[in-house]
Protein backbone atom coordinates (compact mmCIF):
# COMPACT_ATOMS: atom_id res chain seq x y z
CA UNK A 1 0.00 0.00 0.00
CA UNK A 2 1.28 3.46 -0.85
CA UNK A 3 0.73 6.70 1.03
CA UNK A 4 -1.71 7.91 -1.66
CA UNK A 5 -3.72 4.69 -1.36
CA UNK A 6 -3.87 5.17 2.40
CA UNK A 7 -5.05 8.73 1.89
CA UNK A 8 -7.74 7.56 -0.56
CA UNK A 9 -8.81 4.87 1.89
CA UNK A 10 -9.36 7.41 4.66
CA UNK A 11 -11.33 9.66 2.25
CA UNK A 12 -13.48 6.69 1.25
CA UNK A 13 -14.05 5.88 4.94
CA UNK A 14 -15.24 9.45 5.46
CA UNK A 15 -17.78 9.02 2.63
CA UNK A 16 -18.90 5.64 3.97
CA UNK A 17 -19.38 7.09 7.46
CA UNK A 18 -21.52 9.88 6.00
CA UNK A 19 -23.60 7.29 4.14
CA UNK A 20 -24.06 5.15 7.21
CA UNK A 21 -25.01 8.17 9.33
CA UNK A 22 -27.68 9.05 6.77
CA UNK A 23 -28.87 5.42 6.65
CA UNK A 24 -29.08 5.18 10.44
CA UNK A 25 -30.91 8.50 10.72
CA UNK A 26 -33.38 7.44 8.04
CA UNK A 27 -34.08 4.09 9.66
CA UNK A 28 -34.42 5.57 13.15
CA UNK A 29 -36.68 8.35 11.93
CA UNK A 30 -38.87 5.87 10.06
CA UNK A 31 -39.21 3.66 13.15
CA UNK A 32 -39.93 6.60 15.44
CA UNK A 33 -42.36 8.43 13.13
CA UNK A 34 -44.12 5.23 12.13
CA UNK A 35 -44.50 4.00 15.67
CA UNK A 36 -45.59 7.29 17.21
CA UNK A 37 -47.88 8.06 14.27
CA UNK A 38 -49.70 4.77 14.74
CA UNK A 39 -49.92 5.23 18.51
CA UNK A 40 -51.50 8.67 18.31
CA UNK A 41 -54.11 7.87 15.76
CA UNK A 42 -57.31 8.50 17.69
CA UNK A 43 -59.81 7.21 15.13
CA UNK A 44 -59.32 3.50 15.62
CA UNK A 45 -61.21 1.08 17.71
CA UNK A 46 -59.38 -0.37 20.70
CA UNK A 47 -57.63 -3.69 20.30
CA UNK A 48 -56.87 -3.63 16.57
CA UNK A 49 -53.40 -3.62 15.10
CA UNK A 50 -54.33 -2.58 11.59
CA UNK A 51 -56.24 0.63 11.24
CA UNK A 52 -59.06 1.71 8.95
CA UNK A 53 -56.82 4.59 7.96
CA UNK A 54 -54.39 3.50 5.14
CA UNK A 55 -51.85 6.15 6.18
CA UNK A 56 -51.64 4.69 9.68
CA UNK A 57 -51.23 1.22 8.23
CA UNK A 58 -48.47 2.47 5.93
CA UNK A 59 -46.69 4.10 8.88
CA UNK A 60 -46.94 0.92 10.94
CA UNK A 61 -45.58 -1.22 8.09
CA UNK A 62 -42.77 1.27 7.39
CA UNK A 63 -41.70 1.18 11.08
CA UNK A 64 -41.69 -2.61 11.10
CA UNK A 65 -39.80 -2.74 7.78
CA UNK A 66 -37.16 -0.25 9.05
CA UNK A 67 -36.67 -2.30 12.23
CA UNK A 68 -36.22 -5.50 10.18
CA UNK A 69 -33.74 -3.73 7.85
CA UNK A 70 -31.76 -2.53 10.90
CA UNK A 71 -31.53 -6.08 12.29
CA UNK A 72 -30.54 -7.49 8.85
CA UNK A 73 -27.84 -4.84 8.41
CA UNK A 74 -26.55 -5.56 11.90
CA UNK A 75 -26.13 -9.22 10.99
CA UNK A 76 -24.44 -8.18 7.74
CA UNK A 77 -22.08 -5.90 9.71
CA UNK A 78 -21.03 -8.79 11.94
CA UNK A 79 -19.45 -10.37 8.83
CA UNK A 80 -17.03 -7.47 8.73
CA UNK A 81 -15.97 -8.01 12.33
CA UNK A 82 -15.44 -11.68 11.46
CA UNK A 83 -13.21 -10.69 8.51
CA UNK A 84 -11.18 -8.44 10.82
CA UNK A 85 -10.78 -11.27 13.32
CA UNK A 86 -9.66 -13.59 10.53
CA UNK A 87 -7.12 -10.94 9.47
CA UNK A 88 -5.84 -10.80 13.07
CA UNK A 89 -5.22 -14.55 12.92
CA UNK A 90 -3.33 -14.06 9.61
CA UNK A 91 -1.22 -11.31 11.20
CA UNK A 92 -0.41 -13.58 14.15
CA UNK A 93 0.78 -16.30 11.76
CA UNK A 94 2.84 -13.81 9.75
CA UNK A 95 0.74 -13.96 6.55
CA UNK A 96 0.54 -10.21 6.17
CA UNK A 97 -0.47 -10.22 2.46
CA UNK A 98 -3.55 -12.35 3.20
CA UNK A 99 -4.37 -10.19 6.21
CA UNK A 100 -4.11 -7.02 4.10
CA UNK A 101 -6.47 -8.45 1.44
CA UNK A 102 -8.96 -9.53 4.07
CA UNK A 103 -8.93 -6.11 5.73
CA UNK A 104 -9.31 -4.26 2.43
CA UNK A 105 -12.38 -6.44 1.68
CA UNK A 106 -13.77 -5.67 5.13
CA UNK A 107 -13.28 -1.95 4.56
CA UNK A 108 -15.11 -2.07 1.22
CA UNK A 109 -18.19 -3.81 2.67
CA UNK A 110 -21.10 -1.76 3.94
CA UNK A 111 -21.48 -1.68 7.70
CA UNK A 112 -23.99 -0.02 9.97
CA UNK A 113 -21.34 0.46 12.66
CA UNK A 114 -18.21 2.60 12.50
CA UNK A 115 -16.24 0.68 15.12
CA UNK A 116 -15.73 -2.40 12.94
CA UNK A 117 -14.33 -0.31 10.08
CA UNK A 118 -12.04 1.68 12.35
CA UNK A 119 -10.75 -1.55 13.89
CA UNK A 120 -10.03 -2.94 10.40
CA UNK A 121 -8.25 0.28 9.47
CA UNK A 122 -6.19 0.11 12.66
CA UNK A 123 -5.13 -3.45 11.81
CA UNK A 124 -4.13 -2.25 8.34
CA UNK A 125 -1.96 0.44 9.96
CA UNK A 126 -0.46 -2.26 12.18
CA UNK A 127 0.51 -4.28 9.10
CA UNK A 128 2.06 -1.22 7.43
CA UNK A 129 4.00 -0.49 10.64
CA UNK A 130 5.17 -4.11 10.78
CA UNK A 131 6.40 -3.78 7.16
CA UNK A 132 8.26 -0.58 8.15
CA UNK A 133 6.03 1.53 5.85
CA UNK A 134 5.92 4.25 8.48
CA UNK A 135 4.47 6.97 6.24
CA UNK A 136 1.54 4.75 5.28
CA UNK A 137 0.95 3.72 8.90
CA UNK A 138 1.14 7.36 10.02
CA UNK A 139 -1.34 8.41 7.32
CA UNK A 140 -3.79 5.70 8.41
CA UNK A 141 -3.39 6.43 12.15
CA UNK A 142 -3.77 10.16 11.58
CA UNK A 143 -6.90 9.47 9.52
CA UNK A 144 -8.39 7.20 12.20
CA UNK A 145 -7.68 9.74 14.96
CA UNK A 146 -9.32 12.49 12.92
CA UNK A 147 -12.69 10.71 13.30
CA UNK A 148 -12.61 11.33 17.08
CA UNK A 149 -15.03 10.06 19.69
CA UNK A 150 -18.06 11.39 17.77
CA UNK A 151 -16.94 9.37 14.76
CA UNK A 152 -17.29 6.13 16.74
CA UNK A 153 -13.63 5.88 17.75
CA UNK A 154 -13.29 3.94 21.00
CA UNK A 155 -10.79 5.02 23.67
CA UNK A 156 -8.75 1.83 23.25
CA UNK A 157 -8.28 2.10 19.48
CA UNK A 158 -7.68 5.83 19.78
CA UNK A 159 -4.82 5.28 22.25
CA UNK A 160 -3.26 2.48 20.23
CA UNK A 161 -3.41 4.58 17.05
CA UNK A 162 -1.88 7.54 18.82
CA UNK A 163 0.98 5.42 20.17
CA UNK A 164 1.57 3.96 16.70
CA UNK A 165 1.45 7.41 15.13
CA UNK A 166 4.09 8.71 17.56
CA UNK A 167 6.26 5.67 16.83
CA UNK A 168 5.94 6.29 13.07
CA UNK A 169 6.87 9.98 13.46
CA UNK A 170 9.92 8.97 15.49
CA UNK A 171 11.02 6.43 12.89
CA UNK A 172 10.54 9.11 10.22
CA UNK A 173 12.79 11.41 12.27
CA UNK A 174 10.06 13.96 13.03
CA UNK A 175 10.43 14.38 16.79
CA UNK A 176 8.35 17.59 16.95
CA UNK A 177 5.29 15.92 15.39
CA UNK A 178 5.84 12.89 17.63
CA UNK A 179 5.82 15.04 20.77
CA UNK A 180 2.71 16.87 19.56
CA UNK A 181 0.92 13.57 18.85
CA UNK A 182 1.94 12.09 22.23
CA UNK A 183 0.75 15.11 24.26
CA UNK A 184 -2.64 13.61 25.34
CA UNK A 185 -0.97 10.37 26.54
CA UNK A 186 1.48 9.80 29.38
CA UNK A 187 2.97 6.49 30.49
CA UNK A 188 2.04 7.30 34.10
CA UNK A 189 -1.59 8.05 33.29
CA UNK A 190 -3.59 5.93 35.81
CA UNK A 191 -6.23 5.25 33.14
CA UNK A 192 -3.75 3.27 31.05
CA UNK A 193 -3.62 -0.49 31.40
CA UNK A 194 -0.24 -2.07 32.11
CA UNK A 195 0.01 -3.23 28.47
CA UNK A 196 -0.59 0.35 27.30
CA UNK A 197 1.94 1.73 29.79
CA UNK A 198 4.49 -0.72 28.41
CA UNK A 199 3.76 0.47 24.87
CA UNK A 200 4.01 4.15 25.78
CA UNK A 201 7.12 4.09 28.00
CA UNK A 202 9.86 3.47 25.37
CA UNK A 203 8.17 5.83 22.91
CA UNK A 204 7.85 8.57 25.52
CA UNK A 205 11.52 8.13 26.45
CA UNK A 206 12.53 8.35 22.78
CA UNK A 207 10.57 11.61 22.48
CA UNK A 208 12.11 13.07 25.65
CA UNK A 209 15.68 12.08 24.83
CA UNK A 210 15.23 13.08 21.18
CA UNK A 211 14.15 16.56 22.29
CA UNK A 212 16.85 16.82 24.99
CA UNK A 213 14.38 16.78 27.90
CA UNK A 214 16.68 14.69 30.09
CA UNK A 215 15.30 15.85 33.46
CA UNK A 216 11.83 14.73 32.47
CA UNK A 217 13.14 11.40 31.17
CA UNK A 218 15.05 10.75 34.40
CA UNK A 219 12.10 11.61 36.67
CA UNK A 220 10.17 8.82 38.48
CA UNK A 221 13.11 6.56 37.73
CA UNK A 222 12.12 3.63 39.94
CA UNK A 223 8.58 3.59 38.48
CA UNK A 224 10.00 3.65 34.96
CA UNK A 225 12.46 0.87 35.77
CA UNK A 226 9.71 -1.29 37.26
CA UNK A 227 7.82 -1.01 33.96
CA UNK A 228 10.91 -1.32 31.74
CA UNK A 229 11.71 -4.63 33.46
CA UNK A 230 8.44 -6.05 32.12
CA UNK A 231 9.21 -5.21 28.48
CA UNK A 232 10.51 -7.81 26.05
CA UNK A 233 14.31 -7.94 25.74
CA UNK A 234 14.93 -5.43 22.89
CA UNK A 235 12.44 -2.89 24.24
CA UNK A 236 13.76 -3.35 27.79
CA UNK A 237 17.29 -2.72 26.47
CA UNK A 238 16.12 0.38 24.62
CA UNK A 239 14.28 1.80 27.65
CA UNK A 240 17.22 1.12 29.97
CA UNK A 241 19.73 2.60 27.50
CA UNK A 242 17.62 5.75 27.16
CA UNK A 243 17.21 6.03 30.94
CA UNK A 244 21.00 5.63 31.22
CA UNK A 245 21.46 8.55 28.81
CA UNK A 246 19.00 10.65 30.83
CA UNK A 247 20.77 9.82 34.11
CA UNK A 248 24.17 10.53 32.59
CA UNK A 249 23.01 13.94 31.38
CA UNK A 250 21.45 14.81 34.74
CA UNK A 251 24.55 13.87 36.71
CA UNK A 252 23.28 10.57 38.17
CA UNK A 253 26.43 8.74 37.08
CA UNK A 254 26.04 5.63 39.25
CA UNK A 255 22.49 5.07 38.08
CA UNK A 256 23.61 5.64 34.50
CA UNK A 257 26.34 2.98 34.76
CA UNK A 258 23.92 0.50 36.33
CA UNK A 259 21.25 1.12 33.70
CA UNK A 260 23.74 0.91 30.84
CA UNK A 261 25.02 -2.41 32.16
CA UNK A 262 21.49 -3.71 32.42
CA UNK A 263 20.68 -2.54 28.90
CA UNK A 264 23.67 -4.48 27.57
CA UNK A 265 22.49 -7.61 29.36
CA UNK A 266 19.05 -7.38 27.77
CA UNK A 267 20.08 -7.01 24.15
CA UNK A 268 22.92 -6.11 21.77
CA UNK A 269 22.88 -2.31 21.78
CA UNK A 270 24.74 -1.98 18.44
CA UNK A 271 21.95 -3.97 16.83
CA UNK A 272 19.37 -1.71 18.46
CA UNK A 273 21.21 1.43 17.36
CA UNK A 274 20.67 0.34 13.73
CA UNK A 275 16.91 0.66 14.26
CA UNK A 276 16.74 3.60 16.63
CA UNK A 277 18.34 6.90 15.58
CA UNK A 278 18.12 8.25 19.10
CA UNK A 279 20.49 5.55 20.38
CA UNK A 280 22.87 5.91 17.45
CA UNK A 281 23.10 9.68 17.86
CA UNK A 282 23.69 9.44 21.62
CA UNK A 283 26.26 6.65 21.15
CA UNK A 284 28.15 8.79 18.62
CA UNK A 285 27.77 11.85 20.83
CA UNK A 286 29.08 10.15 23.93
CA UNK A 287 31.80 8.00 22.34
CA UNK A 288 35.10 8.92 23.89
CA UNK A 289 33.47 10.97 26.62
CA UNK A 290 32.35 8.14 28.88
CA UNK A 291 34.30 5.19 30.12
CA UNK A 292 33.37 1.85 28.60
CA UNK A 293 30.99 -0.17 30.77
CA UNK A 294 32.08 -3.47 32.26
CA UNK A 295 31.80 -6.49 29.99
CA UNK A 296 28.93 -8.85 30.76
CA UNK A 297 28.97 -12.59 30.31
CA UNK A 298 26.46 -12.08 27.48
CA UNK A 299 29.16 -10.21 25.56
CA UNK A 300 31.65 -12.97 26.09
CA UNK A 301 29.57 -15.69 24.51
CA UNK B 1 -3.87 -14.35 52.32
CA UNK B 2 -6.53 -17.06 52.10
CA UNK B 3 -5.31 -20.65 51.94
CA UNK B 4 -5.72 -22.03 48.43
CA UNK B 5 -6.51 -25.64 49.28
CA UNK B 6 -8.20 -28.42 47.30
CA UNK B 7 -11.68 -27.43 48.49
CA UNK B 8 -11.12 -23.79 47.59
CA UNK B 9 -9.95 -24.77 44.10
CA UNK B 10 -12.82 -27.20 43.54
CA UNK B 11 -15.36 -24.63 44.72
CA UNK B 12 -14.07 -21.97 42.36
CA UNK B 13 -13.81 -24.30 39.37
CA UNK B 14 -17.44 -25.23 40.01
CA UNK B 15 -18.51 -21.60 40.47
CA UNK B 16 -16.87 -20.41 37.25
CA UNK B 17 -18.02 -23.32 35.06
CA UNK B 18 -20.14 -21.97 32.20
CA UNK B 19 -23.77 -23.03 32.58
CA UNK B 20 -25.10 -24.40 29.30
CA UNK B 21 -28.54 -24.35 30.93
CA UNK B 22 -28.35 -20.54 31.14
CA UNK B 23 -27.77 -20.24 27.40
CA UNK B 24 -30.57 -22.75 26.75
CA UNK B 25 -32.77 -20.69 29.05
CA UNK B 26 -31.88 -17.53 27.15
CA UNK B 27 -32.73 -19.13 23.78
CA UNK B 28 -35.97 -20.46 25.29
CA UNK B 29 -36.76 -16.92 26.45
CA UNK B 30 -36.21 -15.62 22.89
CA UNK B 31 -38.58 -18.35 21.66
CA UNK B 32 -41.21 -17.43 24.25
CA UNK B 33 -40.92 -13.75 23.34
CA UNK B 34 -41.25 -14.52 19.61
CA UNK B 35 -44.34 -16.71 20.31
CA UNK B 36 -45.80 -14.00 22.51
CA UNK B 37 -45.32 -11.34 19.81
CA UNK B 38 -47.00 -13.58 17.22
CA UNK B 39 -49.93 -14.46 19.48
CA UNK B 40 -50.23 -10.83 20.46
CA UNK B 41 -50.29 -9.71 16.82
CA UNK B 42 -53.13 -12.05 15.88
CA UNK B 43 -55.15 -12.26 19.06
CA UNK B 44 -54.73 -8.94 20.84
CA UNK B 45 -57.61 -7.32 18.97
CA UNK B 46 -60.07 -9.83 20.40
CA UNK B 47 -59.04 -8.92 23.95
CA UNK B 48 -60.29 -5.34 23.57
CA UNK B 49 -57.22 -3.68 25.03
CA UNK B 50 -56.30 -0.04 24.52
CA UNK B 51 -54.45 0.60 21.28
CA UNK B 52 -51.16 1.96 22.76
CA UNK B 53 -50.86 -1.22 24.84
CA UNK B 54 -51.54 -3.46 21.81
CA UNK B 55 -48.87 -1.72 19.78
CA UNK B 56 -46.37 -0.91 22.53
CA UNK B 57 -46.15 -4.13 24.53
CA UNK B 58 -44.33 -6.31 21.93
CA UNK B 59 -41.76 -3.52 21.48
CA UNK B 60 -41.30 -3.24 25.23
CA UNK B 61 -40.77 -6.99 25.53
CA UNK B 62 -38.21 -6.89 22.74
CA UNK B 63 -36.42 -3.99 24.38
CA UNK B 64 -36.37 -5.91 27.65
CA UNK B 65 -34.79 -8.89 25.88
CA UNK B 66 -32.13 -6.64 24.37
CA UNK B 67 -31.45 -5.11 27.77
CA UNK B 68 -31.00 -8.57 29.32
CA UNK B 69 -28.49 -9.65 26.66
CA UNK B 70 -26.66 -6.30 26.91
CA UNK B 71 -26.43 -6.65 30.70
CA UNK B 72 -25.08 -10.22 30.43
CA UNK B 73 -22.41 -9.13 27.94
CA UNK B 74 -21.49 -6.19 30.15
CA UNK B 75 -21.02 -8.48 33.13
CA UNK B 76 -18.74 -10.81 31.16
CA UNK B 77 -16.71 -7.80 30.01
CA UNK B 78 -16.37 -6.57 33.58
CA UNK B 79 -15.20 -10.00 34.66
CA UNK B 80 -12.61 -10.05 31.85
CA UNK B 81 -11.38 -6.61 32.95
CA UNK B 82 -11.02 -7.86 36.54
CA UNK B 83 -9.03 -10.92 35.43
CA UNK B 84 -6.73 -8.79 33.27
CA UNK B 85 -6.21 -6.36 36.14
CA UNK B 86 -5.39 -9.25 38.50
CA UNK B 87 -2.87 -10.54 35.98
CA UNK B 88 -1.30 -7.08 35.80
CA UNK B 89 -0.96 -7.07 39.60
CA UNK B 90 0.75 -10.46 39.43
CA UNK B 91 3.20 -9.10 36.84
CA UNK B 92 3.94 -6.20 39.16
CA UNK B 93 4.19 -8.60 42.11
CA UNK B 94 1.39 -6.79 43.97
CA UNK B 95 0.09 -10.06 45.38
CA UNK B 96 -2.54 -8.78 47.80
CA UNK B 97 -4.09 -6.53 45.18
CA UNK B 98 -4.06 -9.43 42.73
CA UNK B 99 -5.93 -11.61 45.21
CA UNK B 100 -8.46 -8.88 45.99
CA UNK B 101 -9.11 -8.24 42.30
CA UNK B 102 -9.36 -11.90 41.35
CA UNK B 103 -11.66 -13.01 44.17
CA UNK B 104 -14.93 -11.50 42.81
CA UNK B 105 -14.16 -12.69 39.27
CA UNK B 106 -14.12 -16.31 40.48
CA UNK B 107 -17.58 -16.15 42.06
CA UNK B 108 -19.76 -16.64 38.99
CA UNK B 109 -19.64 -18.42 35.61
CA UNK B 110 -17.01 -17.28 33.09
CA UNK B 111 -18.28 -18.00 29.60
CA UNK B 112 -15.01 -17.63 27.70
CA UNK B 113 -12.63 -20.56 28.06
CA UNK B 114 -9.66 -18.21 27.51
CA UNK B 115 -10.71 -15.90 30.31
CA UNK B 116 -11.36 -18.81 32.65
CA UNK B 117 -7.92 -20.27 31.96
CA UNK B 118 -6.32 -16.84 32.47
CA UNK B 119 -8.14 -16.43 35.80
CA UNK B 120 -6.97 -19.80 37.13
CA UNK B 121 -3.42 -19.17 35.96
CA UNK B 122 -3.47 -16.03 38.10
CA UNK B 123 -4.76 -18.12 41.02
CA UNK B 124 -1.96 -20.66 40.41
CA UNK B 125 0.59 -17.83 40.44
CA UNK B 126 -0.83 -16.69 43.79
CA UNK B 127 -0.57 -20.25 45.13
CA UNK B 128 3.04 -20.49 43.95
CA UNK B 129 3.85 -17.19 45.60
CA UNK B 130 2.40 -18.65 48.85
CA UNK B 131 4.61 -21.70 48.28
CA UNK B 132 1.46 -23.85 47.99
CA UNK B 133 2.93 -25.80 45.10
CA UNK B 134 0.58 -28.75 45.51
CA UNK B 135 -2.39 -26.41 45.05
CA UNK B 136 -0.76 -24.77 42.03
CA UNK B 137 -0.19 -28.20 40.50
CA UNK B 138 -3.82 -29.13 41.19
CA UNK B 139 -5.02 -26.00 39.38
CA UNK B 140 -2.81 -26.69 36.37
CA UNK B 141 -3.89 -30.32 36.28
CA UNK B 142 -7.58 -29.39 36.36
CA UNK B 143 -7.06 -26.89 33.53
CA UNK B 144 -5.39 -29.59 31.46
CA UNK B 145 -7.90 -32.32 32.29
CA UNK B 146 -10.90 -30.11 31.51
CA UNK B 147 -9.10 -28.54 28.53
CA UNK B 148 -9.85 -25.01 29.67
CA UNK B 149 -8.00 -22.53 27.44
CA UNK B 150 -6.44 -22.46 23.98
CA UNK B 151 -3.30 -24.07 22.54
CA UNK B 152 -0.74 -21.47 23.63
CA UNK B 153 -2.33 -21.13 27.07
CA UNK B 154 -2.37 -24.90 27.57
CA UNK B 155 1.33 -25.09 26.73
CA UNK B 156 1.95 -22.43 29.40
CA UNK B 157 -0.18 -24.49 31.79
CA UNK B 158 1.93 -27.60 31.12
CA UNK B 159 5.10 -25.62 31.82
CA UNK B 160 3.54 -24.30 35.03
CA UNK B 161 2.63 -27.83 36.03
CA UNK B 162 6.16 -29.13 35.51
CA UNK B 163 7.58 -26.26 37.55
CA UNK B 164 5.05 -26.75 40.36
CA UNK B 165 5.74 -30.50 40.48
CA UNK B 166 9.46 -29.84 40.61
CA UNK B 167 9.07 -27.45 43.53
CA UNK B 168 6.75 -29.93 45.21
CA UNK B 169 9.54 -32.50 44.83
CA UNK B 170 7.49 -34.80 42.58
CA UNK B 171 10.68 -35.20 40.60
CA UNK B 172 9.84 -38.21 38.42
CA UNK B 173 6.61 -36.60 37.21
CA UNK B 174 8.36 -33.29 36.60
CA UNK B 175 11.18 -34.87 34.60
CA UNK B 176 8.77 -36.95 32.51
CA UNK B 177 6.66 -33.90 31.75
CA UNK B 178 9.73 -31.85 30.82
CA UNK B 179 10.97 -34.65 28.53
CA UNK B 180 7.60 -34.60 26.76
CA UNK B 181 7.50 -30.81 26.52
CA UNK B 182 10.99 -30.63 25.01
CA UNK B 183 9.84 -32.86 22.17
CA UNK B 184 6.81 -30.83 21.14
CA UNK B 185 6.97 -27.76 18.95
CA UNK B 186 6.60 -24.57 20.99
CA UNK B 187 7.11 -20.85 20.35
CA UNK B 188 10.69 -19.80 21.24
CA UNK B 189 9.50 -17.77 24.25
CA UNK B 190 7.98 -20.91 25.77
CA UNK B 191 11.05 -22.96 24.82
CA UNK B 192 13.09 -20.50 26.89
CA UNK B 193 10.75 -21.01 29.86
CA UNK B 194 11.03 -24.78 29.38
CA UNK B 195 14.84 -24.55 29.39
CA UNK B 196 14.74 -22.46 32.58
CA UNK B 197 12.65 -25.13 34.32
CA UNK B 198 14.96 -27.86 33.01
CA UNK B 199 17.97 -25.94 34.32
CA UNK B 200 16.38 -25.55 37.74
CA UNK B 201 15.63 -29.28 37.78
CA UNK B 202 19.24 -30.12 36.87
CA UNK B 203 20.64 -27.81 39.56
CA UNK B 204 18.11 -29.06 42.13
CA UNK B 205 18.99 -32.69 41.41
CA UNK B 206 22.75 -32.01 41.40
CA UNK B 207 23.29 -32.64 37.67
CA UNK B 208 25.69 -29.71 37.42
CA UNK B 209 27.63 -30.95 34.38
CA UNK B 210 24.37 -31.32 32.45
CA UNK B 211 23.31 -27.87 33.61
CA UNK B 212 26.34 -26.12 32.11
CA UNK B 213 26.63 -28.38 29.03
CA UNK B 214 24.83 -26.10 26.53
CA UNK B 215 25.41 -22.94 28.48
CA UNK B 216 25.97 -20.62 25.50
CA UNK B 217 22.76 -21.75 23.76
CA UNK B 218 20.77 -21.48 26.95
CA UNK B 219 22.16 -18.08 27.83
CA UNK B 220 21.36 -16.81 24.36
CA UNK B 221 17.80 -18.20 24.58
CA UNK B 222 17.27 -16.64 28.01
CA UNK B 223 18.67 -13.31 26.88
CA UNK B 224 16.45 -13.15 23.79
CA UNK B 225 13.17 -14.33 25.25
CA UNK B 226 13.11 -14.08 29.04
CA UNK B 227 14.01 -10.40 29.39
CA UNK B 228 14.45 -9.67 33.13
CA UNK B 229 13.63 -13.28 34.09
CA UNK B 230 16.87 -14.28 32.35
CA UNK B 231 18.43 -13.23 35.68
CA UNK B 232 17.04 -16.41 37.28
CA UNK B 233 18.71 -18.46 34.53
CA UNK B 234 22.06 -16.73 35.06
CA UNK B 235 21.71 -17.29 38.81
CA UNK B 236 21.07 -21.02 38.35
CA UNK B 237 24.03 -21.29 35.96
CA UNK B 238 26.16 -19.51 38.56
CA UNK B 239 25.03 -22.10 41.12
CA UNK B 240 26.02 -24.96 38.80
CA UNK B 241 29.45 -23.41 38.13
CA UNK B 242 29.96 -22.80 41.84
CA UNK B 243 29.28 -26.47 42.62
CA UNK B 244 31.71 -27.48 39.87
CA UNK B 245 34.38 -25.25 41.40
CA UNK B 246 34.50 -22.81 38.46
CA UNK B 247 34.49 -19.80 40.70
CA UNK B 248 35.34 -17.04 38.21
CA UNK B 249 32.54 -18.07 35.85
CA UNK B 250 30.16 -18.37 38.80
CA UNK B 251 31.09 -14.89 40.04
CA UNK B 252 30.55 -13.32 36.61
CA UNK B 253 27.19 -15.04 36.11
CA UNK B 254 26.04 -14.06 39.61
CA UNK B 255 26.93 -10.45 38.81
CA UNK B 256 24.79 -10.65 35.65
CA UNK B 257 21.96 -12.30 37.57
CA UNK B 258 21.97 -9.65 40.28
CA UNK B 259 22.14 -6.88 37.71
CA UNK B 260 18.75 -8.01 36.45
CA UNK B 261 17.08 -9.34 39.60
CA UNK B 262 17.59 -8.37 43.23
CA UNK B 263 19.64 -11.05 45.09
CA UNK B 264 16.93 -11.44 47.75
CA UNK B 265 14.36 -12.11 45.04
CA UNK B 266 16.65 -14.69 43.42
CA UNK B 267 17.09 -16.59 46.69
CA UNK B 268 13.37 -16.31 47.44
CA UNK B 269 12.59 -17.94 44.10
CA UNK B 270 15.28 -20.65 44.25
CA UNK B 271 16.53 -21.77 47.67
CA UNK B 272 19.64 -23.32 46.08
CA UNK B 273 20.90 -19.81 45.23
CA UNK B 274 21.44 -18.96 48.91
CA UNK B 275 24.91 -20.57 48.83
CA UNK B 276 25.90 -18.54 45.77
CA UNK B 277 24.55 -15.39 47.35
CA UNK B 278 26.76 -15.91 50.39
CA UNK B 279 29.89 -16.56 48.34
CA UNK B 280 29.84 -13.91 45.62
CA UNK B 281 29.30 -10.18 45.61
CA UNK B 282 26.08 -8.97 44.02
CA UNK B 283 25.70 -5.81 42.00
CA UNK B 284 24.09 -3.14 44.13
CA UNK B 285 20.59 -2.45 42.82
CA UNK B 286 20.02 1.17 41.89
CA UNK B 287 17.23 3.78 41.63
Amino acid sequence: MTRQEAHRLIRSLRRQFLLLTVTRCLLLTTVAVGFLGTLWNPSDAPGSILSANPLTNALWLAATFAAVVWVALTFYSVRQVRSTNQATAYIASGRLDLAEGQLMDALRQFSLYRNGKLLACHKLALIAHGQKQYQVAAELCDGILSFGAWGGLSKGISRLCRIMLVDCHLFLGDVTSAIRALRPVSSQDPDLSLAEQLLVLPIELRCQIGSDHYERAASSLSWKMSRAELLDSPKAALAHALLAVACQKTGQTENATFLQRRAELYHDLDELAEDYDVLRERAQGSSGKNSAPQATSADNK
Amino acid sequence: MQEIDAQFIERHFAATAPRPSRMTGFYALIGVVAAFVLVWAFRAQSWHLVRPLVLGLPWLVLLLLLAVSWWTTLQQRQRRRMITKAEEHVQLEAWEQAERTLEPALQSPIRSSNDRCQAFMVLAALAEHNRQYESAARIYQTLLLERIGEGYQLQRVQLGLSSAKLRNEELADAVNLLDRLEKISMPPALQAVCQLIRLSQQVFMGHYEDAVENMADRQSLFRRFLSTKAGYGYGLLAAAHHRLGRLDEAARLWLDATTLVHPERLVEEYDCLAVVSQNYPALEQRS
